[in-house]
């Protein structure tokens, strides 16, 4: 066992260049030492070794979320993420988590628009265990009626849970629905209901076949294992699951919004809220960055121009804050304001109007500037903090991008963004015609 | 003053745990400490690898400490230090750490008050300094009280549209009633109104004095160096004789008896279920068997409740029980949610897997998967300064030895079935509060079958108690 409370020299000398930089962008020439290796069969390995702890994260990237589904089986990705953990051939059901456990680990996934994930985390001395456990539901999952309907219910919950007793979550599922009208990004990640009541056995097969297939799939390995060992283990484990045909490609059919789109949704609530959606760009657009930018000069820290103005200045909402994430296609930049219990939705949008308006016009100052590179890439670093954090960024750059190093290139990008480039990204997306506005109108207490 | 100031006060001490590997696994780094003459504990701790360093100071008073009518103070008090000193504005704090992308957070919790950072190592002085200032020289301005009153009411009001936050409040109230545990920190509307600047100055200067603080620093330093460092920026606080005014946190007496209760949120389409009773104190002799019993019966991810509420019956998409050990005994609780449909076999699951466990206890396999699950995710969770900083600032605040970490997973480890067994009686069972919020009259008939249900409004003010 190893107990040094040291990184690995490479990885903690490169991440130390990551941080120290200063206001003028740096030339990016950091590389994790990641071992990349490509399995006959399409499946990419990338192993990064950090002896720190006697433990390691096993992370799946599959190239598949809702934006794979179609009309009428919409939440199948998410459905899969539990169908994963209920046995595959030689292990049969519950015997996946038990035996995470019994390792001294934990396992769990998620899933979005563009991606599904899988991870776990056990002692360094179990290696063999995870690549066993984790070829044999990559080579034959377990697709029964018993899972299907247990997990069926189970997403139903979580459904319940996260949007329809959660006036959050409810406005971002009507605001992506009304957002878009070809986007596959217009359905809920969750899926709608009668849609998860209506998934069958054979769509869960044929799914599974497809898009779980070792070709539409990344494992990053990060922690206290041997590369060299890891590659001549994956090879014996997963060498022998056949490639598939490759996933049908996804259409981004979304016409241009010619006009602003207003709705209301009324529930029973305590508290008034305001969603506003923005028709903004994929992570590869040359204007990502200086979208990322902005959405760090108004959402992070208690500095930011949404607080300080609907928050500290004009006492107005409880919660705001902006949502920009890397996506693979267009995808909506959100704002977001929860406003007092007397304050009119119409309040909360002319405030969040007067910030973009200020940052449109000059308003974006040098130490605004400073202080968004500065969060983000600290933000980066402390997401190479555990070995799960690590496997994360990596295994979602490379699937972003096809190469793990992205992450280090998007940093660059952001510190080469200007004053101007903010302003301008600002004027070109956040206008009335091609946003979406959905207003939460609490319904009265009985 | 709480019970945490009679105890022995570890003095001038230079702890050397151990770094070294052992057959136990993995252990904590070495760490060192000092208390200043003015009372001031400081613990320091090296961690390289990332240019990070994270510092936490910890204040012994929560929101147990607040006085009755003004529950709330202590996190209002926590949330003021960073709303301006005295020789700078809220908006020049903000600014300043979010241009170095810095964390500052200050929290209350029933017991404490935290106040946590975390910087990159190079922009130690600016951030330390930061840190010591809104500690030492709050400004305390009544225009930034009435702000931050806005701004806590309006979170309390937001309260009200989530409904696990909304059962958890209601859950301690019914619990601990008048007991200083029988509040969220958070408070009420009424209570977090009527708290004045005399009320935040005057709890800050009760509290936050040198011989109720502990200064806890874990990262990209040289422990020495830093040891000085912190003494340096601490030690100019003024010694103060503790008022004595300040009782230690009285023991909570448990329930009378068993009870369900009701609140009635309309239109909901899931319950939220709490069930639980007044678990341990964290210097309980029999914290760690109940770590490991709690683990089987409703941590992790395979434990008895996951099993049968969500893997066997699809009743739930979470489960779990937790034993929260503070000064005092805190609550032990199982959370889980439903539909409204299912509400009651939910309850009569839990309870049942629950008396099961106390009747008869684990099996040799179950025991085996705990341990190791506890084993490997110690180590897991201890790859950040964060967690390593908030397991210095245990054995600090809770005064458990300073090698108790060096011995926690051979004690895991150690822990026997029979052990399991026997601490398994400790979990409440025949007084058990079950709290459920959701639509009433969906499920009110349901829970009566469990016994007389008594009704619940979903804003419980402190009056009404």
């Amino acid at each position: 066992m190893r107990a040094s409370a040291r990184l690995s020299a490479a990885a903690g000398m490169l991440l130390i260049a990551v941080a120290a930089r200063g206001a003028e962008a740096t030339q990016s020439d950091m590389a994790l030492d990641v071992r990349r290796h490509t399995l006959d069969n399409g499946l990419t390995i990338l192993v990064l070794e950090d002896h720190t702890a006697p433990t390691f994260c096993y992370m799946t990237y599959f190239k598949v979320g809702s934006r794979n589904e179609w009309p009428g089986v919409t939440g199948i990705s998410h459905l899969f993420e539990h169908m994963m953990f209920n046995g595959s051939a030689k292990f049969g059901p519950k015997v996946f988590d038990q035996t995470i456990e019994s390792s001294g680990g934990y396992s769990n996934g998620s899933t979005w628009y563009d991606y599904t994930n899988y991870y776990e985390e056990v002692s360094s001395d179990r290696l063999e265990t995870v690549l066993e456990l984790e070829s044999d539901r990559m080579r034959s999952l377990l697709i029964t009626p018993e899972n299907l309907e247990q997990e069926r219910s189970i997403v139903k919950e979580e459904r319940r849970l996260r949007v329809d007793n959660s006036p959050e979550g409810k406005l971002f599922e009507v605001l992506q629905s009304n957002a878009w009208s070809a986007s596959p990004y217009r359905w809920p990640v969750v899926g709608w209901e009668p849609d998860l009541d209506n998934i069958a056995l054979e769509d869960s097969r044929s799914y599974f076949q497809t898009y779980y297939a070792p070709n539409n799939a990344i494992v990053a390995l990060v922690g206290d294992v041997d590369a060299a060992r890891v590659v001549e283990l994956m090879t014996k484990h997963f060498g022998d699951i056949p490639k598939q045909v490759a996933p049908r490609k996804v259409i981004d059919a979304e016409p241009e919004q010619k006009g602003e789109k207003r709705v209301t949704h009324r529930m029973r609530a305590e508290l008034p809220a305001v969603m506003i959606g923005y028709k903004a760009v994929p992570w590869n657009s040359g204007d990502f960055p200086a979208l990322a930018v902005a959405a760090s000069i108004l959402t992070d820290g208690e500095s930011s121009r949404l607080y300080r103005s609907l928050i500290y200045d004009k006492q107005i909402a409880t919660e705001t804050y902006a949502f920009f994430r890397p996506a693979l296609q267009n995808s909506l930049f959100i704002i977001y304001a929860q406003g007092k219990e007397t304050v009119a939705g119409t309040s909360l949008e002319s405030a969040i109007y007067e910030e973009l308006i200020h940052l449109g016009s000059g308003g974006v100052t040098d130490r605004d500037l400073q202080k968004a590179r500065n969060q983000i890439r600290i933000e980066a670093l402390r997401e190479m903090k555990t070995n799960a954090g690590r496997a994360e960024r990596i295994g979602f750059y490379h699937l972003l991008a096809g190469d793990h190093k992205e992450m280090f290139e998007v940093l660059d990008r952001v510190d080469a963004v200007t004053m101007d480039d903010v302003a301008r990204a600002v004027r070109k997306y956040f206008r009335p015609d091609g946003r979406t506005v959905v207003t939460l109108i609490p319904e009265s207490r009985s | 003053m709480t019970i945490i100031s009679v105890l022995p006060i570890i003095a001038m001490t230079m702890t050397q745990s151990g770094s070294a590997a052992s057959g136990s696994g993995f252990r904590l780094p070495p760490s060192l400490s000092r208390t200043l003459d003015n009372g001031v504990r400081i613990y320091v701790m090296e961690f390289r690898g990332l240019p990070l360093v994270n510092c936490n100071v910890i204040i012994s008073a929560g929101a147990a400490h607040d006085p009755k009518g003004k529950e709330g103070l202590a996190d209002m008090t926590a949330t003021l230090l960073r709303k301006g000193t005295t020789s700078r504005s809220a908006m020049e704090i903000a600014s300043e750490i979010d241009v170095l992308g810095a964390t500052l957070d200050a929290v209350a919790d029933p017991d404490a008050t935290q106040v946590k950072s975390e910087f990159l190592a190079r922009d130690t002085d600016a951030a330390l300094d930061l840190l010591a200032e809104v500690v030492s020289h709050p400004a305390f301005s009544q225009e930034e009280l009435e702000r931050l009153r806005g701004e806590k009411l309006g979170a309390l009001q937001a309260v009200r549209d989530d409904p696990a936050t909304l059962v958890g409040r209601r859950f301690l109230e019914l619990l601990y009633g008048k007991h200083p545990y029988g509040h969220a920190v958070t408070g009420w509307e009424a209570t977090v109104g009527a708290i004045t600047r005399e009320d935040v100055t005057g709890f800050y200067g009760r509290h936050y004095v040198p011989s109720r603080m502990i200064v806890v620093a874990v990262g990209d330093f040289e422990a020495p160096r830093m040891l000085e460092r912190l003494a340096g920026l601490f030690s100019a606080l003024p010694a103060v004789k503790p008022a004595g005014s300040e009782g230690p946190i009285p023991e909570p007496a448990a329930p009378g008896g068993r009870a369900i209760y009701l609140v009635d949120k309309p239109e909901s389409t899931q319950s939220q279920i709490r069930i639980g009773g007044i678990g341990i104190d964290r210097r309980d002799p029999d914290y760690i068997p109940l770590v490991v019993a709690n683990t089987i019966l409703g941590g992790g991810f395979t434990s008895r409740l996951v099993e049968e509420i969500r893997v066997n019956r699809g009743l739930s998409y979470g489960v779990r029980s937790r034993l929260l050990a503070q000064v005092q005994p805190g609550p032990f609780v199982i959370s889980t949610f439903t539909k409204n449909a299912t509400t009651l076999e939910t309850i009569k699951v839990a309870l049942a897997e629950l008396e099961k466990f106390r009747r008869d206890g684990v099996t040799p396999e179950e025991l085996a998967k705990a341990r190791a699950y506890l084993k490997g995710t110690f180590a897991i969770h201890n790859q950040t300064g964060t967690a390593l900083a908030d397991a210095l600032a245990d054995i600090a605040f809770y005064q458990l030895p300073a090698d108790y970490y060096d011995g926690y997973l051979d004690k895991i480890m150690a822990v026997t079935r029979e052990d399991v067994a026997r601490v398994a009686q400790r979990l409440p069972f025949e007084k058990l509060q079950i709290v459920v919020l959701g639509e009433a009259k969906a499920i009110r008939s349901d829970l009566a079958s469990l016994g007389s249900v008594k009704d619940v409004p979903l804003e419980a003010p402190p009056a009404s108690r």
